[in-house]
């Protein structure tokens, strides 16, 4: 049986990439249309999906034309193992072939309450405790066994988290637990620390950034409602201060990092390329290599 | 926590007597203790929540949720459903929100919330698409294939996922088409709700009791598709909304109508609309 570490290794090394979902091209970026006018700047497409509304006709272009995917999935609640039922799982699977994706991830929260229908308006995290850590780690070690592909859960955001352990804490259980990677969304881990009154690199240095395969980027803004400061995740273009220190802090130390996505769909392309162009400074990718593998 | 980032009431509940609002709840010490260390304006960071979601649930129910709110011009008559027992069961109990968001509508009908003569059955109608919908999804799609030669008597047959059977008022279909022909006209400029002179919802064809109209609700190409029913298939098939022995069925029939049935049975089970009900059924 292989380790993590080991079968890392494995994994391509995708660059900078964009984040949709479903029918996104009609209401903001398209992403063949922008890989055709900024061919350097994004490398990869993180297709938003859940199984109600399945694949949509931009990411089957994207895909037709061999270029690298990621699955997000938009609809499980990996804390909740009941969840995890036999549609999901040979659906899914499908879904994620049908454009080769070269890894599952997503939130590791709730989706939806209750039976999986759509538009339950929430994705709410888990609860920080041991416990649901380990329920967590069960549900990616089932995936990960059923589907063949890799599983990376991701820190999910909120205003409101409930448990006695930081959110570092609990990412890092669930990696031990299940030998998984990680998806680090730096946005969500500084909304994290604000509402913990925490600078934004609190509990960096104890976290295991080897196990991070990918990271996300997205811009927020402050809000406060009847005097109560808290930062919205609402995916602007312009991430903010803490965002960038928590990614220029953890980009050099997560030795086994294969992809940044830009988390920006909803936006103007020309408000993120300034954003797009810093990501790639960051962490470029080999331009030849790229072109002879896609 | 679902439940308190929905619903503004109980969030005052809990804060106000921990005891009483939290009473029956699997929740230690700790537990109870991080819950109210939150702090209580965080709940409310999000005041979208509650309509994104009726959004949703408004798109199942789009005629229902039209006619109850040309009734009551309250937008807070609906969103009364997120304090409502209903949707607090379908969080604690893992129900489905929609069937709950159904039961919430015909409660209403019930108590007299809303009275618009056409509600009850326009709410039952919608709620049964929606209960195919969700039996399709938990069953998967049924496909008739070769049946055998003989079916025994013996056997037990039920309506295949994604059917129903209903009776409704003979006016309701077009009630139904009424106001879909009233959300489309405001669907072209959704702002023009605000004139003086925006389409109006038309008056509604009157109830009449004594005329029944029988549906039949099956899985189509692009969705739940209704079809007419003739009464004698109805009543059969009414009896196959659970699963039910051929011989029992027919035994509750005139004799007259139980040879009738038999070929009601025969043809139905040969379109896919019923099935050979395993023993869990």
């Amino acid at each position: 049986m292989t380790t993590f570490l080991q079968r890392i290794g494995r994994l391509p090394r995708l660059g900078v990439g964009l984040s949709g979902e479903f029918d996104i091209a009609a209401k903001g970026i398209d992403a063949c249309r922008m890989k055709e006018r900024y061919p350097d700047l994004i490398h990869f497409y993180e297709y938003g999906a859940d199984l109600e509304r399945g694949l949509d006709d931009g990411v089957r272009r994207w895909a037709a034309l061999g270029l690298p995917t990621t699955y997000h999935f938009l609809d499980i609640n990996l804390e909740e193992k009941l969840d995890l039922d036999r549609r999901w799982l040979t659906r899914s699977k499908e879904l994620a072939e049908e454009i080769n994706a070269s890894w599952l991830c997503g939130d590791a929260g709730r989706w939806h309450f209750g039976l999986r229908e759509r538009g339950h308006g929430m994705l709410m995290p888990p609860i920080l405790c041991r416990e649901s850590a380990l329920e967590t780690a069960e549900s990616i070690l089932q995936i990960e066994s059923e589907t063949g592909m890799f599983c990376l859960p991701e820190n999910p955001p909120s205003v409101i988290y409930l448990g006695d352990l930081h959110i570092l804490e609990y990412f890092a259980m669930v990696a031990e637990r299940a030998d998984c990677g990680l998806l680090l969304d730096c946005a969500h881990l500084a909304i994290f620390q604000q509402t913990r009154n925490l600078p934004p690199l609190a509990g960096l240095d104890n976290f295991p950034l080897d196990c991070v395969v990918e990271m996300h980027v997205a811009g927020g803004s402050y809000a406060e409602v009847d005097g109560y400061a808290y930062i919205e995740d609402n995916h602007s273009p312009e991430p903010l201060p803490a965002t960038w220190e928590i990614l220029e802090y953890a980009v050099p130390r997560a030795k086994n990092l294969k992809a940044i996505v830009f988390e920006c769909e909803r936006n103007a392309p020309e408000e993120t390329l300034e954003v797009f162009a810093r990501l790639n400074s960051i962490f470029p990718i080999e331009a030849d290599q790229y072109r002879s593998r896609y | 926590m679902v439940r308190m980032l929905f619903d503004e009431e109980f969030v005052e509940e809990v804060y106000g007597a921990p005891d009483l609002a939290l009473a029956g709840l699997d929740l230690n010490e700790v537990e109870r203790s991080q819950l109210l260390g939150v702090d209580r304006r965080a709940w409310r960071h999000d005041a979208l929540r509650r309509r994104r979601t009726l959004r949703t649930l408004v798109e199942e129910f789009k005629v229902s949720t039209t006619i109850i709110l040309a009734e009551t011009r309250s937008l807070a008559s609906l969103e009364r459903f997120f304090s409502s027992r209903f949707f607090h069961a379908s969080v604690t109990e893992r129900g489905s929100m929609g069937l709950a968001f159904a039961e919430f509508l015909l409660d209403g009908c019930r108590s007299g919330a809303w009275n618009a003569p056409q509600i009850a059955d326009v709410v039952r109608l919608e709620a049964a698409i929606a209960g195919c919908r969700r039996a399709l999804v938990r069953e998967g799609n049924y496909e008739a294939g070769d049946l055998p030669v003989t079916i025994s008597a013996q056997a037990r047959v039920r309506l295949a996922p994604g059917y129903d059977v209903a009776s409704f008022q003979a006016n309701v279909i077009a009630a139904i088409q009424g106001v879909e022909q009233y959300l489309f006209e405001l669907s072209l400029m959704p702002a023009m709700a605000l004139c003086d002179d925006a389409p109006r919802l038309p008056p509604l064809p009157e109830v009449d009791e004594r005329k029944k109209v029988y549906l039949l609700f099956s899985p189509g190409e692009s969705g739940i598709s209704i079809t007419n029913l003739d009464k004698s298939d109805f009543l059969v098939l009414y009896e196959t909304k659970r699963a039910v022995e051929i011989r029992s069925l027919l035994s509750r029939l005139a004799p007259a109508r139980a040879t009738q049935a038999q070929d009601v049975l025969a043809e139905w089970l040969e379109n896919g609309a019923l099935m050979v009900a395993n023993e869990n059924s």
